[in-house]
């Protein structure tokens, strides 16, 4: 019984020892890649860095989403002339908010015709600003910005300023922040986006998202419940896409060339449509309508303002954008409305989850050498690759059954460590043991002579 | 058994509404194209948000797709061009498989023919017009013309007239040419020299610089059974417009273009600008049709 108890605790021991050892290394290589030695021949790292298991889930795997039609889409018109009209238009049937995800100012300030020929159009800015104030529930969104001192001092996610639509537009309206966490340096460049920041504080004001606002003026509790779940990033539950094909080849016009599996999840109306009174005007009582651009018209394959989501059907490397941020808006007030969140396991416990998985990896491979030497070598790679595809499965399925993100990557990392980590320890044990016997019988002998 | 009572009275209050919220099989959330639905005897334009009932039937246009949202609140995508009877559609909405229905799916379907595609669908190049004189006609999707007349007008961004316009039939053999100062023709298609053609080209080029014209633009007449229908929908609704007067003739316009007969909407705003040449709603309302429809691009 004594020698039993004994053994069992030379193998928790040894575990822990080996756990404590992965740990080391992981820490080790994690320090070593980020000194970035082999980036500049890393491809592959390089174009899987965007990737996430869960994108499976999200493009392919989760259960059929169901149609918001509480959101209408409409389509800017080209000039703001036209805009007032379509405003001046949806105003009448009655929306409870009018979301508009467009600048009506010049970048930089300008106040010139020619940097900003849009203020020619006297009687049409007139017109936008008058129709503004008389809906009264329009949300206009607005740029947070870094000074040049705050730029300068590389500080991330700190903002010091605010760029608005002209004040004869944002007098009138409730502005809200339009920015997304994207990895973009500037509007053009790739943007992939996953999450939003609900609230950030500027210069000591609450400031909150556009999508937040748009739900606040829709159901202000439900934005008040998303405000108090208190995280500093959500990540949006997408629901589907706004993408309508206009493809005139007719060899092509059979092909499924979409980008994403939910292609249409809201009402979407054409600027020319809303003019011209093709749709039932019922469907916007009470609704939410949110006005942007989707192009010059619905099916434009421009790829202004537009995203890659984790619903792209190509979860990696080279892809074309899916989404326009308008409709990434969408999603996120359908999500707040919805309270269908996506939940996200805390670092901490991934931490936790991790040691325990190689402490008791650690037990096996150790349990194995001991009773079944000559097969260790293919059982432990036989180990290590199962709980590799069992947790991505297990990752992939939780995301898509229960909308909750599983991060298990550090697990993952020290299981592909473990084996290797297992084998370095040994070897170190054994010359460390043989220092030391050595060590003993010198010291023995010295004392004998 | 007070609580019985209520339920009873909010049950019996909730039928008529429990009814009306599923009178419909699908209701439209996109609609691109000239797409029809016919719900008794007429076929009519689709509109955003329409509900669809049992029996409707469904025509998808050329180049044209319309979303839909079933009774259950699953979505549905149609585009290839033809008729859809509303009943078959709601079979295609299925329960929706589970997620180990549909991992197994993906994993069986990633063998996908991703490699087996055409690598030459896509140029290096891009498309530019020869369009140094724009004329204001609509793309060839919509070039029906319900009325005989059309008024043809143009302008150019370099050098000026006199033009030279030419009416050429599908054959590309030249039927018409007239020579002009002005940035505007009028073609009579029931002349004798189109009296056999269904669809006749313009174009219009510089006299003075043979390499500045217009692209082709397409004039089509209507196909008589459309012709017909169209005839008919005109005549109950524009009884009350008969008068020749500017405002007539402004209001018309606005009915050729609902139904997408843009060259007749143009005569249309021409005739009523000339007929009350000094009031500027009409020149303000054409020019904003023709950029509505972006037959005129803003500068």
């Amino acid at each position: 019984m004594e020698k039993k108890d004994s053994r069992l605790h030379k193998y928790w021991l040894r575990s822990l020892y080996v756990t404590a050892f992965t740990f080391f290394m992981l820490w080790g290589v994690q320090n070593i890649t980020d000194l970035k030695f082999f980036s500049a021949f890393d491809p592959i790292s390089q174009a899987l860095s965007d990737f996430e298991l869960t994108d499976y889930a999200f493009s392919n795997l989760r259960p059929d989403p169901t149609v918001d039609q509480r959101i209408i889409i409409v389509n800017f018109a080209p000039s703001r002339r036209e805009i007032a009209q379509q405003i001046q238009i949806i105003k009448s049937l009655k929306p409870k908010v009018i979301g508009i995800d467009g600048f009506f100012n010049c970048e930089g300030g300008l106040r010139d015709s020619i940097n900003c020929p849009q203020l020619l159009d006297t009687l049409g800015n007139l017109m936008l600003s008058n129709v503004i104030q008389e809906a009264g529930n329009v949300v206009l969104v607005t740029r947070l910005l870094q000074k040049d001192s705050t730029s300068k001092a590389n500080s991330i996610d700190v903002y010091d300023s605010i760029e608005y639509s002209d004040p004869m537009f944002s007098n009138f309206s409730t502005n809200a922040y339009a920015n997304l966490p994207t990895g973009a340096d500037y509007q053009e460049d790739v943007k992939q986006c996953r999450s939003l920041l609900p609230k950030i504080t500027v210069k000591g004001h609450d400031e909150i998202a556009f999508s937040v606002a748009v739900a606040k003026k829709y159901d202000s509790i439900k934005a008040k419940k998303f405000l108090d779940r208190n995280k500093y990033e959500e990540l949006i539950n997408y629901r589907g896409n706004v993408e309508v094909q206009d493809v005139r080849l007719k060899n092509l016009a059979s092909k499924d060339l979409g980008t994403t599996r939910y292609p249409i999840m809201f009402f979407a109306i054409d600027w020319d449509q809303l003019l011209g009174g093709e749709f039932i005007p019922d469907i916007f009582n009470n609704s939410i309508v949110m006005m942007g651009s989707l192009g010059n018209k619905i099916g434009d394959k421009t790829w202004e303002d537009k995203f890659f989501t984790p619903l792209n059907k190509k979860v990696a490397g080279r892809a074309n954008p899916d989404m326009f941020g308008l409709v990434v808006h969408a999603n996120a007030v359908a999500m707040i409305l919805n309270e269908d969140y996506v939940n996200e396991l805390e670092d901490w416990q991934g931490g936790v989850v991790a040691v325990i998985i190689c402490f008791f990896t650690a037990m096996l491979f150790i349990f194995i050498e001991d009773r079944i030497e000559s097969w260790f070598d293919a059982l432990s790679v036989l180990i290590q690759i199962f709980q590799i595809l069992a947790l991505s499965g297990l990752m992939v399925y939780c995301f898509a059954e229960f909308t909750f993100k599983l991060d298990l990557s550090i697990t993952l990392a020290v299981i592909a460590l473990v084996g290797p980590c297992y084998d370095i320890f040994k070897s170190i044990a054994r010359e460390v043991e043989k220092q030391l016997t050595k060590r003993r019988e010198r010291v023995l002998n010295q004392v004998k002579n | 058994m007070k609580k019985l009572k209520i339920i009873v009275v909010v049950g019996l209050f909730s039928i008529p509404f429990l009814g009306r919220a599923q009178d419909y099989t699908f209701r439209v959330l996109a609609n691109k194209g000239a797409n029809e639905v016919k719900s008794g005897d007429a076929w009519q334009p689709i509109k955003t948000g329409a509900q669809l009932k049992k029996g409707d039937e469904l025509k998808i246009s050329e180049n044209a797709s319309v979303g839909l949202v079933h009774v259950t609140g699953k979505p549905l995508e149609v585009k290839q061009a033809g008729s859809y009877k509303v009943d078959d559609l709601a079979a295609k909405v299925g329960n929706g498989s589970s997620v180990l229905n549909k991992y197994t799916d993906f994993i069986l379907s990633s063998n996908s023919a991703e490699a087996k595609k055409n690598r030459l669908s896509a140029t290096g190049a891009v498309h530019r017009g020869l369009e140094d004189i724009k004329v204001f006609l609509p793309e060839n999707q919509y070039s029906e013309i319900f009325n005989n007349i059309a008024m043809i007008n143009w302008e150019s961004s370099k050098g000026g007239g006199p033009y030279i316009v030419s009416i050429k039939n599908m054959f590309d053999e030249e039927l018409y040419k007239v020579e002009t100062p002005e940035n505007s023709v009028q073609i009579d298609l029931s002349d004798a020299k189109f009296a056999n053609e269904t669809a006749v080209l313009v174009e219009v080029k510089s006299k003075m610089d043979g390499n500045s014209k217009s692209e082709q633009h397409l004039i089509k007449k209507l196909a008589p059974a459309r012709y017909e229908l169209v005839k008919k929908q005109l005549n109950n609704e524009t009884a009350d417009l008969k008068e020749e007067t500017a405002f007539n003739k402004y209001l018309l316009a606005s009915v050729y273009e609902e139904k997408k007969l843009f060259i007749d909407a143009i005569t249309c705003y021409e005739q009523a600008i000339k007929l009350d040449p000094g009031n500027p709603t009409y020149k303000e309302g054409y020019d904003e049709f023709l950029l509505r429809n972006k037959l005129k691009s803003t500068k």
